[in-house]
């Protein structure tokens, strides 16, 4: 219960997305897309499996991602996900969604009186 | 399409449920097995590798679990493996689950019962055509609301009002006689206006109903309209009945259609055989239709569309003020015409109709209701408390659960389910005690008063029922289950026993002492209703009703007017008939009845006697026959009764009743003083003359056992011109043995005068006390069950705790505490216990009893009697369940005791 300390750190609709976008580069596996999310980050985001497969699962529900069974480099069967059609579309909005959040979120915070 | 897609995947995940498991485990081993490869080609040893990989990964349990739970089909099949774990553990406990059923059952049970009159009295709208739309009409006086009108108001209130209403008018339910092709026989009929059907949105099942055409101004068309039951009843469904005549007092009368079956009018409770035009009635004298002198006529109305029920008051404002002027300038009264000018007219909300036993039974309802529902609460403590105990008993198993990663919350709906199960037991087996229960309450209710009442459930009463269920559900389940899952896992693995009596305890004394908080109530409050009760039978009604059976009687009528003389002749030939039946004492008639509300008031003027204030002196009278006061056993106490040379003829007397006496002539003696009846109020003219009293007799009750004293005149019945409306017949044995006898031969005396009706007069005196019976009865049945649920609750805390102190009491054995220290030490909880609960419920019930006091004769709210009675109640559980774990406490052997330390 107490692992998931870090990932909390990210928000739930958060996660989703950064799959979404790491799954956007390539189709990853559960394992990778963890390491490839602490990557890109540089250690800032660290997602455990507790928090990671719900996050999967849900993805698939709602039909943004697709699973495959394939081998690994290491000659392992893995699920890999693959973005849908609609993942794509959703993460494209969720990213331009985010960037306008952040952007005003940005001016507020760098808001000073001269500027009202 | 997300959610669609949702539901199809949660649908497929159910019926795939174990590949998808597969597969996740699957998944799961490989991102495990990855972390360790990593790990292990950064040169990490394979066995250290595995180990920090599962840290990483944490428990593969739990991430199963979150997994699983994003679909919404894992809540469902959650709920069902909750479900399931529930019924295995209540099975394993079969004492448990059933002493929890049992007290569930009773208190859901009792509480589906009570609500069961109360929708059927209280909730259920009238049979018929959107009865939203309904409103009710009454006048309120300065000294009490009169729920009917005049014929000449109503007409008013037609045509005034009809902008915002349309209004029908119905008459109370009349006792009459007709005749179909035999001698007259008894039914109950309605007056109602033209429009009253069509107003009411019912149309007959078969033939038609009563029309506007049927009832013009007066004389309207003899027809009528039988209700269901009473086609069933008296024809056998015959459909060839429409068409038929009947003859009412001697009126020939057609019946021209069936009401639809369930229609009783729009007043639940009572029995309607006919419906017929209300200007159809034959012989009705023409006062009736002009001016406001008599009242008769309930008014029901349909709001106009779109006119609202505040717009319907408005409007009807100005309608009424005319009708009060008119009523102000009928009376010649003073007094009434002050009354009128300041009475109002009260428009209400009317989808429920008017019920006199709504009236009379609303409060006494709502009381019980109260009642069963603490006492519901009562039994949900109860529970609470067993299922604490249980909770005390798992908590290793409880620890475990959250030792290996199972949520608060899981756990918490897991202690929900049982406690949703055992609700649903408690509510089957509840729904059979309510049916047993509703026809008991019915037995009660209607026992003695002649109703009909439907108080089988509907989808109310079965929504009530779950709604109750579920509420006791999470009163008794909730907060155990929280409580149980609030525990350090690591303490109590270490099988640590919980520091003196655990969490368990505060909750459970808070849960005891509500429990007898609440009983306290109860117990007070059955005590103040069986006093009350007492004190309503203790009432002397002034008459003996035992071994007296009473026959109602119409007027006598014929196709001519009955002379007065004839009159006198036929009333004489009844009771002499009666009289002549083997096993009858004797037999009386008299005008007003034994405790009936047709009662003759009247204005007097007193030789000697000059009224203070001016305002003319009324009385009540009654024209009786010579034996009446000594069939009725009413003592005459001073001078004489009457007696048959009381004749037309003679000079004119009246018998006074002991309140008269004393109300006009104070100490001084009434015999030989002179009263007059006046024609009119304030006093015209004396029709009678003055009559000579020439007897006192005791005081009784006339119209209901709580009336007040009373002043009565009786005079003799050949001395004024009042029908006579009750036979009064006692018997010398069981008057069931001869009832039949008497009303056969009663009946064949003469057509012209009908038996409509036969009762013992003790049930007359009970029917009036059926609300009092009714909650003094069941308040006691569930006072005493509360009582007992407390008591259950008391010894298992007490028991409880003693076995938690064990240790305790062992050492103080040990230092030479002796068996009556013990006893102390545990009696002392008890005490406590009880003191506290006592404590704060006496004051709890007093201030309650206010609310009651409406509901209680001659006891105050804080009766010392029924206050004491249930203290020492109290104290008798309390001590019984004390004492039994004080006993087993000082059997305790402090070796033993210690070594299990």
């Amino acid at each position: 219960m107490a692992a998931d300390s870090r990932s909390s750190d990210i928000v739930q609709g958060t996660l989703q997305m950064l799959i979404l976008k790491t799954l956007a580069l390539e189709p990853l596996h559960g394992y990778g897309i963890g390491v490839r999310l602490e990557q890109i980050s540089r250690g800032a985001f660290r997602v455990n499996a507790g928090s990671l497969f719900p996050a999967l699962r849900r993805l698939e529900r709602d039909g943004l991602i697709t699973g495959d069974w394939r081998v690994t480099e290491n000659n392992r069967r893995a699920k890999y996900y693959v973005l849908t059609p609609q993942g794509r579309a959703q993460l494209k909005r969720e990213t331009r969604d985010w960037e306008a959040q952040t952007a005003a979120i940005a001016r507020i915070l760098k808001a000073s009186l001269g500027e009202l | 399409m997300a959610l669609l897609r949702r539901v199809i995947g949660g649908l497929k995940a159910m019926f795939r449920s174990d590949r998808a498991e597969q597969e996740l485990d699957e998944e799961l081993r490989g991102y495990l097995e990855a972390s360790i490869d990593v790990r292990t080609r950064a040169g990490v040893g394979r066995e250290e590798a595995v180990r920090a990989a599962r840290i990483e990964v944490g428990s593969i349990e739990a991430a199963k679990d979150h997994t699983r739970d994003v679909g919404w089909e894992t809540s469902v099949e959650n709920m069902w493996r909750d479900m399931r774990y529930a019924a295995r553990t209540l099975r394993k406990s079969p004492t448990f689950t059933a002493v929890a059923v049992v007290t569930l059952a009773l208190g859901i049970g009792a509480n589906t019962a009570i609500f069961s009159a109360v929708n059927a009295i209280m909730l259920r709208q009238l049979p018929v055509e959107r009865p939203e739309e309904l409103v009710s009409l009454a006048a309120a006086f300065p000294n009490g609301v009169d729920p009917v009108f005049s014929y000449a108001a109503y007409r008013k209130i037609v045509a005034d009002g009809s902008p915002f209403i349309d209004a029908a008018a119905a008459s109370t339910v009349r006792r009459d006689a007709i005749a179909i092709d035999g001698p007259p026989e008894p039914v109950d009929l309605k007056w109602v206006s033209g429009n009253y059907f069509s107003t009411l949105g019912v149309s007959a099942a078969l033939g038609r109903t009563v029309q506007t055409s049927d009832d013009p101004s007066p004389p309207g068309e003899p027809v009528a309209v039988l209700s269901d039951a009473y086609w069933t009843r008296r024809f056998g469904r015959d459909a060839t009945v429409v068409g038929r005549s009947f003859l009412l007092r001697a009126t020939s009368f057609t019946i021209v259609g069936i009401a639809p079956r369930g229609f009783f009018g729009e007043s639940a409770g009572e029995t309607v055989d006919l419906w017929m035009p209300m200007s159809a009635q034959p012989g009705a004298p023409s006062w009736l239709w002009k001016g406001h002198s008599t009242t008769w006529l309930g008014i029901l109305a349909r709001r106009r569309p779109d006119i609202g029920l505040s717009q319907v008051r408005a409007g009807l404002e100005p309608v009424y003020a005319r009708i009060r002027e008119e009523i102000a300038a009928d009376t010649e009264s003073p007094e009434f015409r002050r009354s009128a000018l300041q009475s109002r007219l009260v428009v209400d909300e009317g989808s429920h109709g008017s019920s006199r036993l709504r009236d009379n039974l609303s409060a006494p309802l709502l009381v019980l209701m109260a009642i069963v529902g603490l006492v519901l609460v009562v039994a949900c403590a109860n529970i609470a408390n067993l299922m604490l105990a249980r909770a005390a008993t798992r908590r290793r198993e409880t620890a475990v659960c959250l030792a290996i990663g199972a949520g608060r919350l899981r756990l918490v709906r897991q202690g929900m389910a049982e406690a949703l199960l055992l609700a649903a037991l408690g509510a089957l087996g509840g729904m059979v005690l309510a049916m047993w229960g509703t026809s008991v309450l019915t037995t009660l209710i209607s026992g003695a008063l002649p109703i009909s009442l439907d108080i089988s459930p509907d989808t109310r009463v079965l929504a009530f029922a779950v709604l109750t269920s579920c509420a006791t559900a999470i009163l008794f389940g909730l907060l155990p289950a929280l409580r149980a899952t609030r525990i350090d896992p690591l303490g109590a693995l270490k099988g640590g026993r919980p520091e003196h009596g655990g969490a368990r305890i505060p909750l459970g004394r808070t849960l005891v002492v509500t429990q007898i908080v609440v009983s306290t109530v109860l117990l007070i409050a059955a005590g103040l209703f069986v006093r009350s009760l007492g004190k309503l039978k203790d009432i002397d009604p002034g008459f003996d009703p035992d071994r007296v059976l009473i026959f109602r009687m119409t007027p006598p009528v014929a196709q001519q007017p009955v002379s007065v003389e004839i009159r006198r002749g036929l009333y004489r030939q009844l009771l002499e008939r009666a009289e002549s039946i083997p096993g009858v004492e004797g037999a009386s008639a008299s005008f007003s009845g034994v405790l009936s509300s047709g009662m003759w008031g009247n204005a007097i003027t007193v030789e000697g006697f000059i009224p203070r204030d001016g305002v003319t002196p009324r009385t009540f009278a009654n024209s009786v026959t010579p034996t009446y006061f000594d069939v009725m056993r009413i003592a005459v106490l001073r001078g004489r009764g009457f007696t048959i040379d009381d004749r037309e003829t003679a000079s004119r007397v009246a018998v006074v009743n002991e309140a008269f006496a004393e109300r006009f002539f104070g100490d001084a003696d009434p015999i030989g003083k002179r009263v007059g009846l006046c024609s009119s109020d304030p006093c015209g003219s004396l029709p009678n003359g003055m009559m000579e009293i020439v007897g006192v007799t005791e005081d009784a009750k006339y119209s209901n056992l709580r009336e007040e004293k009373r002043s009565m005149l009786y005079v003799p019945f050949t001395q004024v011109a009042q029908n006579l409306n009750e036979i009064q017949v006692r018997t010398v044995g069981d008057p069931a043995a001869v009832a039949a006898t008497i009303y056969r031969e009663l009946a064949g005396v003469d057509r012209r005068v009908a038996i409509v009706g036969m009762m013992h007069a003790r049930d007359r005196v009970d029917a009036s006390l059926v609300a009092e019976r009714m909650i003094a009865k069941l308040s006691a049945v569930f006072g005493l069950l509360a009582l007992t649920l407390a008591g259950v609750g008391l010894y298992g805390l007490v028991a409880y705790m003693t076995t938690q102190r064990r240790g305790e009491i062992g050492i103080r054995m040990a230092l030479g505490a002796g068996r009556r220290d013990v006893r102390r030490l545990v009696l002392r909880d008890t005490v406590m216990l009880v003191a506290v609960g006592a404590g704060l419920g006496i004051p709890a019930a007093l201030a309650g009893a206010r609310l009651l006091s409406k509901l209680l004769y001659q006891v105050g709210p804080s009766d010392p009697a029924a206050v004491s009675l249930s203290i020492g109640a109290l104290a008798c559980v309390a001590i019984v369940a004390g004492y039994l774990p004080a006993r087993r406490a000082t059997q305790v052997d402090p070796a033993n005791a210690l070594r299990a330390e």
